[in-house]
């Protein structure tokens, strides 16, 4: 054996020249890491490999109540990839027919819907581009938490999905076709991106309501969108705040109350406060606004909340003739800001106790800093949270007076 | 006076005894590599080994002794690789046309070729030979050969002159304010180019002569005081271990000396410009220059040479900078783009933004082929093209590429084979390669490898191609440096010309990987600037 390796290795003398080092350590260790690299490829080579020509990707979910008892009706908005203009020439042809297409299934579970659609669909439903989870108030009365759940333990589905609750049915919400987007449910999303700039409604992600949900305290909030007939056109439109508790949607906010919970929450943004002033209206333009929420505990060992806002202002429109950039009207203007804001956050929690829902967090705000007070409270918190008191403290600056000072009057000077 | 005389006789008769010597050595024990003192001998042998060469010229005359005796000669040379002009007026002239030249030999019937040598010959480099091999030698690197009768020595006379290339503008690389000229096949223009830029004696260049058969002449440049000696040596000796039969240019040297032949990635930087090698040789390289090879060699080599270039220290350092950062991005474009996008179509679409993948996804539809194969197939077929290009005559090329870019670009993406943003990932791909000429060759086959990683491994694929990519490198040596140094291992002052290149004036140390002699370029005491001068730059 030995002698036939020898000549063996007589053979192989330019290589073993040409690797100039010892032979069998060398061929030693190239050929264990070519079994390393084999026990990679072998072991999770193209596993979960999916070809984009093979998906059908979801940008929209609705959810509503099944017509048969106990079942859920999925409805999937799935991009048509044929429709999408490809910049090449020979596909224009096709262009004029919708971007989308929204598949329904009807099943006693989400799962089973996602699957069911597979015997009429060629493509898988790949939901890691959903945008909105929209969900009818039918459903949401009943119950979320099957939907939730599904939503959320998949892997493939995002927790920054937009939650939405339909007045009506979630299909028909992401079948209306819009002018400026092709797809309904991108439609949905950008609206929601853009609900900053008049901080008017809740932007609730399911990251957002999971959380509130799984919470003792808090009361899940998610905003409502709903189907408005104007001019002989149906128009989505997003309106009020859907407020839940145990998982049931048990009431709404109109547009002040949810003005009020945003201030409270400290997701108040830009948008703006019309001021009635003894010359006319003035509107005010909200720039930045920040709150902080704070449990206190009085002498009598009662527990208030204390809310701090410092909100920054400019004039927005001036329809009166008066200059408003003279000290006293500015102090005039940020009074009137004050009680405009002070007024939302009444009226916002007047509906919070009525509803007997904690959408503020006041519960685990009392957890985070009274502990021991807490444990005491937490199991009649729904009766407690009514008596719970607010105490505000607004701080309001008007920043600019825009690009004008005094008004624009005919034959006013500048 | 009488010990003058004495000296005097004394002096003759050594070389009394020296020409007896020679004269013993010619006529008396014949070997067959010393020249013989008969003439008829000795073109016979010559002849004899150039048998079916028909270049070999042997231009037989005579010329008078000082006796009016005529002494036959011959001047043996290769057609076409001496200068007429130097044979003619400067050899042949003087010896034909100036009769008794010659002072005889004391012993009758030698000539003595050395005075033909110190007294006629109007050639400047001029040597006495003894053995027929470097009579051949002679003769084959271009100078021509003078035997007399009589003489058992030869005249190898420098007169090499065959028509070579001038001094044009490098082709592979370009420059738009550094010097236009660039190496020839030449070697001793090329080693002069460089002597012209580094006007110092300790210079050197030490020529040693490899190939059994080729006889490739090649000179090792390197600056005595900055040079590693260590490394000289080093580099002596790998040339000297060099065995094979023919040195055709640099590229069969740089195979045979490099550390690693198992790499992609050159160890061993070459450049077609002597601005670029001079300025190697100041860093404290080593310079190869091979005779028959416009480019010139320089060890070791950093893994940052592959995005060095000569110009980056010509324009200012801002613009260099930039520069090197635009071509370190291109070198990972050209090695991560095909690989990345294959990797985010068929594992990772979550990754992609959502409009983004819509016009993705429509551009694929249809396509007959999975996403690998489609990169595949627009790889291979542009690396034809490519070859294509390069290969065939300029007229032709150009075909080549219209019809490439139209087939690739146009018909291959409307006729539905391929979609759109293939195409688009493969050109960018391909550009990219082209802003890192150097790394280019490796990194287009490492894209390759990552691609295949990436189609069955996704992003993880790639994770790990990258670093077994990384780990070869700093596994790589040349010449005794780390070629991934001044990264790993780190060195601070290194730093100053890898990414980022500093104003020039910060650039004082050379780089430590090539362990250079003499650390600083600045002189010990740096000039002061006269503080009454109104140009002073330091403000006050």
């Amino acid at each position: 054996m030995k002698k036939y390796l020898n000549i063996k290795y007589k053979k192989a003398l330019p290589l073993l020249k040409y690797f100039s080092g010892n032979f069998h350590k060398k061929a030693f260790r190239s050929a264990a890491f070519l079994l390393c690299m084999l026990n990679i490829l072998c072991l999770c080579s193209c596993w979960s490999q999916r070809e984009l020509d093979k998906l059908a990707i979801v940008l929209g979910t609705g959810l509503d109540v099944g017509d048969l008892p106990d079942t859920l009706k999925l409805t999937a908005q799935i991009v048509k990839t044929s429709e999408i203009n490809s910049g090449s020439s020979s596909k224009s042809s096709t262009n004029g027919g919708k971007a989308y297409v929204n598949i329904s299934y009807t099943e006693n579970s989400v799962l089973a819907a996602v699957r069911g659609i597979t015997h009429m669909q060629n493509r898988k439903l790949y939901f890691t581009h959903n945008e909105v989870l929209i969900l009818s108030s039918e459903l949401a009365k009943l119950d979320l938490s099957e939907g939730l759940d599904a939503f959320t333990r998949d892997y493939e589905a995002r927790m920054n999905v937009n939650i939405l609750i339909s007045k009506g049915k979630a299909a028909e919400i992401l079948a209306e076709d819009v002018e400026l987007e092709k797809m309904p449910a991108l439609h949905i999303a950008g609206m929601m991106d853009n609900q900053k700039s008049n901080s008017e409604t809740v932007v609730v992600t399911l990251r957002d309501f999971v959380i509130a949900t799984l919470s003792k305290a808090t009361a899940a909030v998610a905003p409502m969108i709903e189907l408005q007939e104007a001019d002989g056109k149906k128009h989505v439109i997003l309106k009020d705040t859907a407020v839940f508790k145990h998982g049931m949607m048990i009431g709404t906010f109109g547009k002040t109350e949810t003005r009020g919970l945003l201030w409270v929450t400290n997701k108040a943004g830009s948008g703006y406060i019309t001021v009635d002033t003894q010359w006319g209206q003035v509107v005010l333009e909200l720039l930045h606004s920040t709150s902080k929420l704070k449990p206190v505990k009085a002498k009598d060992g009662t527990i208030h909340m204390e809310l701090t806002i410092y909100e920054d202002g400019a004039i927005q429109s001036n329809e009166t003739t008066e200059d408003m950039s003279k000290i006293k009207n500015v102090e005039m203007l940020k009074a009137k800001m004050r009680e405009s804001i002070n007024s939302d956050i009444e009226y916002s929690l007047m509906q919070a106790r009525t509803l007997s829902a904690d959408v503020f967090g006041f519960g685990e705000a009392i957890r985070r800093d009274y502990p021991k007070e807490w444990d005491k409270m937490k199991d009649n918190w729904d009766t407690l949270f009514p008596s719970i008191e607010l105490e505000t403290h607004i701080n309001v600056e008007l920043r600019s007076t825009g690009g004008l000072i005094k008004p624009i009057v005919p034959g006013g000077e500048q | 006076m009488h010990f003058i005389i004495k000296l005097i006789r004394l002096f003759k008769e050594q070389h009394a005894r020296k020409i007896k010597r020679d004269y013993e050595m010619c006529f008396g024990e014949e070997s067959p590599q010393i020249l013989s003192g008969k003439l008829k001998k000795n073109i016979d042998s010559i002849k004899a080994r150039f048998e079916g060469s028909s270049d070999l010229i042997i231009r037989e005359f005579s010329f008078s002794e000082k006796k009016g005796r005529e002494v036959n000669a011959v001047l043996i040379f290769l057609d076409g690789m001496v200068n007429m002009p130097i044979i003619n007026d400067n050899i042949i002239k003087p010896l034909m046309h100036d009769k008794s030249i010659i002072q005889a030999g004391k012993i009758s019937g030698a000539v003595n070729i050395e005075d033909i040598r110190d007294k006629f010959l109007t050639v400047g480099d001029v040597k006495t030979v003894y053995t027929y091999n470097e009579v051949i030698e002679a003769c084959l690197s271009g100078n021509a050969v003078f035997m007399a009768d009589g003489s058992c020595k030869a005249l190898d006379i420098g007169a090499k002159g065959w028509d070579k290339r001038a001094v044009t503008e490098p082709t592979s690389e370009t420059a738009l304010r550094g010097p236009r000229e660039g190496f020839t096949e030449s070697l001793r223009t090329n080693t002069t180019m460089i002597r012209r830029k580094i006007k110092d004696p300790a210079l050197k260049i030490t020529d040693t002569v490899i190939g059994k058969r080729t006889h490739t002449q090649i000179s090792i440049l390197y600056i005595e005081g900055i040079a590693d000696p260590e490394l000289v040596r080093e580099v002596e000796q790998r040339l000297k271990n060099i065995d094979t039969d023919s040195i055709l240019a640099t590229g069969y040297v740089e195979q045979y000396i490099e550390d690693s032949s198992f790499t992609v990635f050159s160890t061993i930087w070459s450049s077609e410009k002597p601005d670029a090698v001079a300025g190697k040789l100041l860093e404290g390289r080593v310079a190869i220059a091979v005779d028959g090879a416009p480019f010139v060699m320089t060890v070791p080599m950093l893994f940052i040479e592959n995005f060095q270039n000569a110009e980056d220290y010509i324009i200012r350092s801002h613009f260099a900078t930039a520069m090197r950062l635009l071509r370190l991005t291109a070198f990972f474009i050209s090695l991560f783009a095909p690989a990345l996008y294959i990797a985010l179509t068929t594992y990772h679409q979550e990754l992609i933004p959502t409009t983004l993948l819509f016009t993705m996804a429509a551009s694929s539809e249809g396509v007959p082929f999975p996403a690998a194969v489609e990169m595949s197939l627009m790889m291979i077929i542009f690396e034809i093209l490519r070859e294509a290009g390069i290969r065939m005559p300029r007229p032709v090329g150009q075909t080549i590429s219209i019809v490439g870019a139209l087939v690739m670009g146009e018909a291959a993406v409307n006729a539905g084979i391929v979609g759109a943003p293939v195409v688009i990932v493969v050109a960018i791909t391909a550009v990219s390669s082209f802003a890192i000429p150097f790394a280019a060759d490796g990194v287009s086959l490492l894209g390759w490898f990552l691609l295949i990683m990436a189609s069955t491994m996704g992003s993880f694929g790639i994770t790990v191609g990258a670093f077994m990519i990384l780990m070869h490198l700093t596994s790589l040596r040349s010449f005794g440096a780390y070629y991934m140094a001044p990264l790993a291992p780190f060195q601070r002052y290194d730093l100053k010309d890898t990414a980022v290149r500093v104003p020039l004036r910060a650039m004082n140390t050379r780089p430590q990987a090539t362990k250079p002699q003499d650390l600083k370029r600045e002189s010990a005491q740096p000039p002061q600037p006269s503080n009454a001068s109104k140009y002073n730059r330091s403000r006050k």
